[in-house]
């Protein structure tokens, strides 16, 4: 009996090395490489309800045995014997000395019709003991894609068969305690129940990994549903238009990206820039009039997007040629500078050399990096282009943030936590302890780069001579026409200090006026973007304020409060002119600006950047802001501020369903073998023994509002930091009928993008203004249609482009909403 | 040299001018003190301890460490004395704390001394203090940006400047 066991788990690791993709990745120091089948992939992660009607997922699991199925209960084929064989299974496990540890969990891919109710009625009536055998139901789409795409199991319509046109695999998959799937195993055979005994049992005996989140409460915090059943309550008495939902579609939207941090963020922890994370841009790179997007990541590659409409992407990053996996990537921004009609791409990284990717109009691009004079190395973050010298050639403005790292290379450790990661040996720069001092060190200065485009992918670093050299902690910067000259001036942010900003010259310099037009800014910002927020025709000016909110650790009661800021000016030196939170600057006139943030309600907490865009369609820009830490700090949420006829902002995000964020709110972080183990000295080791997940908080980093699905309503993409992104769909148009008008812009021969240009809807006696920047997220920029919600308006009765350069041209009557405007510049 | 004349020990004169010494000698001392507590209250220094009196807090692995001056009154020397996670300061005693750090950037804050100011490696910073009344305020070596990490909780302790040199002479013993 022994040998026949024995055999069995031969012939299932055999199995289940065949149907894998990746060998057991390296472990890292300490760690006890898995004795049993080996490791294939990641599970992948997932919410859905149960039998009983309430949520189970992924989170539920870890730390057991399980094993997975799909099903569906009208299923005539494979699925009665599926279920016969679980049913044996589950006797055989109630007689396992550790059957506690073990579970089954079948996955309905018929969840239109198998609710709980039905589920429920199919467990009982098969005798399913459904404390540890589950059955899972939730939106059949998602769940066919959990099955090909997470599990790598076919699933999907299977029109041969008329009475269940329901195609899916009949594997069972196994998945280890870390959440790793460690085989796949046929339920048709007889023996497949044996099969499965054999692959459990040296999994089971593998030592039960503690699950530590850091802080406790990120695995479920407290304080979320009180949060969001105030803001419910509040929101009966808005007018504002609010009565739609975001959704995540990731599974749908064929977006597998997963970013991965560099261990400085994690096992490694320091309070260092690293966690700052990484940006998205997105662009129509192939010209077939679809967005496509780029998502940045530090460890692995970065991966491009290729729109296929309706909301559905695929990978193209091999083909494109702009996977960077070599260098710790930082931000990706598109822009066309050789104005040949497509957008060429720079990407900047830390310390492993920016590069610039010439697009051939088909989505294929050639790294021109030595040729351009765009080859820097160091700690960049965003890059801004703009055409600073109205010359029509696109000009970029790198910003750089300081040294915070030390020429120390340090491997990235792969453990469970990173399993299905891109395979790889990778390095980063060790980061400097005292990073958040760096501004105190001149030797740590950067100064920031802007590059004057000379046409032909050619640029000159023209820092000096304009007088723009930048040495602020910056990592982001925008465009801005302060004084309403029509030369598109500087903004750039500092998350150490002072915000500065430059007036162009008409091109032949810049000029500080920092404290002039700005007396005081917010300290530790990351994010801006200009853009009309009370719909007076002025753009306003809105700054994030992520730093000074890292000086204490407070409630959600006070997360709308500007920081109780009590650092020593020795560390500030700002001589008591900051904002310690977000700022708002309404324009009162050219140079002028009223900062408003307080009575706007425009704080939110430990926010990265912001997106803009009209969400609900009604003629006013509402705000998107990513916010939250990760390791080692609690939960912070993405922020929605429904915009109130410009009177001020509605905190709106349990409201539209952006929170709790769909999924698990912590993910597991990195591995310690604690105990006996080389990580014994770990800070997070102290009082534990064995083996040892860190769980942390999961938060985004930068974001993009575009019409994803091409429904007409403006959905919301994320960069996330160390798991997946944010895929979140609108249901708006689905819940009303809605009238907006996107506007195109196409320069002539010259600025192709018609960056800097700004753009006035006139539709009833309403006039919406927007300026096409790029601007986005933290770290992120796109290259999208412009959107104006017209409200009630279904005529737009005239469009205005003011193109940078001066020219304003004028399309009288365009006609009907609903549509998109290609407006190509007049000759 | 001729010399001075003797009394005889145990005769009464002598016994007067004994008593009368140690009266003086005490009023003397008395009146030393006296005026050293009010030289301590107007924030002037002990006379013996070094003025100004310099202490170094160094922030190293999210703990604080302490040097004081040993005997010879002087920072920097062999015979320092070296402490962890409370600082010790003299009542009442104008004490210059010298910060450093070795590894993160922290801050230290004791708001009921109205203390704050950060340690940084390779740079120095420094505050200073006359507390007026003995007590014992709660200390954090707070990271800065990195207040969720765990930090070993210390203490500031003001105490009466006999006190603090003898807790000293403690911390040196062996």
């Amino acid at each position: 009996m022994r040998r026949l066991a024995g055999l069995l788990f031969v012939l299932a690791a055999v199995l289940a090395a065949g149907c894998g993709d990746k060998p057991t990745p390296p472990q890292p120091p300490g760690v006890t490489p898995p004795t049993g089948p080996p490791v294939l992939a990641r599970a992948p992660t997932f919410q859905l309800t149960d039998q009983d009607g309430a949520p189970f997922g992924t989170t539920d699991l870890l730390g057991e045995v399980w094993i997975a199925n799909f099903m569906f209960t009208r299923c005539g084929a494979t699925c009665p014997i599926q279920t016969a064989r679980l049913s044996v299974l589950q006797g055989q496990l109630a007689q396992h000395p550790r059957r506690g540890d073990i579970r089954i969990v079948s996955i309905s891919v018929d969840s239109d019709y198998d609710t709980p109710e039905v589920l429920a009625a199919y467990a009982s009536a098969h005798g399913a003991s459904t404390d540890r055998w589950r059955f899972l139901t939730g939106v059949r789409r998602d769940i066919w894609l959990l099955s090909t795409e997470g599990f790598r199991l076919p699933a999907g319509p299977d029109p041969s068969n008329e009475a269940m046109p329901i195609g899916h695999s009949s594997r069972l998959v196994v998945v280890d305690r870390r959440g790793r799937i460690r085989a796949f195993v046929d339920s048709q055979p007889a023996d497949s129940v044996d099969q499965v005994m054999a692959v459990l049992e040296p999994l089971v005996a593998e030592p039960t990994p503690a699950r530590v989140a850091k802080p406790p409460e990120v695995l479920d915090p407290p304080w979320l549903p009180q949060r969001a059943a105030v803001q419910v309550e509040k929101a009966a008495a808005w007018s504002v238009e609010h009565g739609f939902q975001f959704r995540d579609a990731r599974y749908a939207s064929g977006i597998r990206f997963r970013h991965r941090m560099v261990d400085d963020a994690g096992r490694n922890y320091k309070a260092v820039h690293y966690d700052h994370g990484n940006g998205l841009a997105a662009a129509d790179v192939d010209g077939d009039g679809l967005l496509d997007l780029y998502f940045c990541n530090q460890v692995g590659s970065n991966r491009l997007y290729r729109g296929l409409g309706g909301g559905r992407f695929e990978d193209i990053t091999k083909e494109a040629g702009v996977a960077v996996s070599d260098a710790i990537g930082v931000s990706a921004s598109f822009a066309d500078t050789d104005n040949d009609g497509d957008p060429d791409l720079y990407v900047t990284t830390v310390r492993g050399g920016n590069r610039f990717f010439v697009n051939d109009g088909k989505g294929r691009f050639t790294d021109a990096t030595a040729s351009s004079g765009l080859a820097y190395s160091g700690h960049s973050s965003a890059a801004v282009f703009f055409d600073f010298n109205r010359d029509g050639r696109l000009d970029l403005f790198v910003c750089n943030v300081g040294t915070y790292t030390s020429d120390r290379r340090l491997p990235v450790v792969d453990d469970s936590t990173t399993a299905g990661s891109e395979a790889g040996s990778y390095e980063y720069f060790e980061g400097l302890g005292d990073g958040f001092s760096g501004h105190l060190k001149t030797e740590r200065d950067e100064v920031s780069r802007l590059y004057r485009n000379l046409g032909e992918n050619r640029f000159q670093d023209v820092t000096a001579p304009m007088f723009i050299g930048d040495v602020s902690w910056t990592g982001a910067a925008t465009p801005i026409d302060g004084n309403d000259d029509g030369w598109p001036d500087l903004y750039v942010l500092d998350m150490q200090g002072h915000d500065e900003y430059y007036e162009n010259q008409k091109g032949a310099s810049f000029r500080k006026l920092s404290r002039e037009v700005f007396p005081r800014t917010p300290w530790g910002t990351m994010g801006a973007k200009v853009f009309d927020q009370d719909g007076d025709g002025l753009l306003d000016l809105y700054v994030t304020d992520m730093h000074s909110d890292m000086c204490e650790t407070v409630s959600w009661l006070e997360e709308k409060d500007k920081s109780n800021m009590r650092w020593p000016e020795t560390i500030l030196r700002s001589e008591g002119k900051s904002i310690y939170g977000n700022a708002l600057y309404r324009k009162a006139g050219p140079g002028r600006y009223d900062e408003v943030s307080d009575k706007v309600g425009a704080e939110t907490f430990w926010p990265w950047g912001l997106s803009v865009g009209d969400l609900n369609a009604d003629g006013h820009l509402d705000v998107f802001v990513t916010g939250g830490m990760s390791y080692p700090f609690r939960y912070g949420i993405n922020s929605v501020l429904l915009n109130d006829a410009g009177r001020g902002f509605l905190d709106a995000e349990f409201v539209l369903g952006v929170e709790p964020r769909s999924g698990p709110l912590a993910t597991p972080w990195f591995d310690l073998a604690c105990g006996e183990g080389t990580d014994a000295e770990h800070g997070d080791c102290k009082g534990r023994d064995g083996p040892t997940v860190m769980w942390s908080a999961a938060s985004s980093r930068s974001s993009l509002i575009v019409d994803l699905d091409d429904d007409g309503d403006l959905d919301i993409v994320t960069n996330d930091f160390n798991t997946e992104p944010l895929v979140l769909l609108s249901d708006l148009a689905d819940k009303k009928p809605i009238h907006w008008l996107k506007v195109v812009l196409r320069g002539k021969e010259a600025n192709r993008d018609g960056l800097g240009a700004i753009v006035k809807v006139y539709a009833g006696d309403q006039v919406f203004v927007q300026v096409h920047d790029g601007q986005t997220g933290y770290l992120s920029q796109g290259l999208v249609p412009l959107y104006f919600g017209l409200g009630a308006h279904t005529q737009v009765k005239r469009v205005e482009v003011q193109w940078l350069g001066g020219s304003t041209q004028v399309l009288d009557e365009p006609g009907a909403s609903n549509r998109t405007l290609v407006i190509h510049q007049a000759p | 040299m001729r010399a001075l004349p003797t009394l005889p020990a145990h005769s009464p004169f002598a016994a007067a001018l004994r008593a009368r010494t140690v009266v003086s000698f005490g009023l003397v001392l008395l009146g030393l003190t006296a005026l050293g507590l009010l030289q301590a209250q107007a924030g002037q220094t002990d006379p013996a301890l070094p003025d100004p009196y310099v202490v170094q807090v160094t922030g190293a692995a999210h703990g604080w460490l302490v040097r004081y001056p040993g005997a010879d009154g002087v920072l920097g020397t062999a015979d320092d004395v070296n402490g962890e996670r409370d600082l010790r300061v003299p009542m009442g005693v104008t004490t210059r704390v010298v910060l450093h750090s070795r590894d993160f950037v922290y801050v230290l804050q004791v708001p009921e001394l109205a203390l704050n100011q950060i340690a940084v490696p390779a740079l120095e910073f420094d505050l200073t203090l006359t507390a007026a009344a003995e007590g014992t305020y709660p200390m954090a070596a707070a990271e800065l940006c990195g207040f969720a990490r765990g930090t070993r909780q210390g203490h500031v302790i003001v105490e009466p400047s006999a006190q603090h040199r003898r807790a000293l002479r403690q911390m040196r013993a062996p």
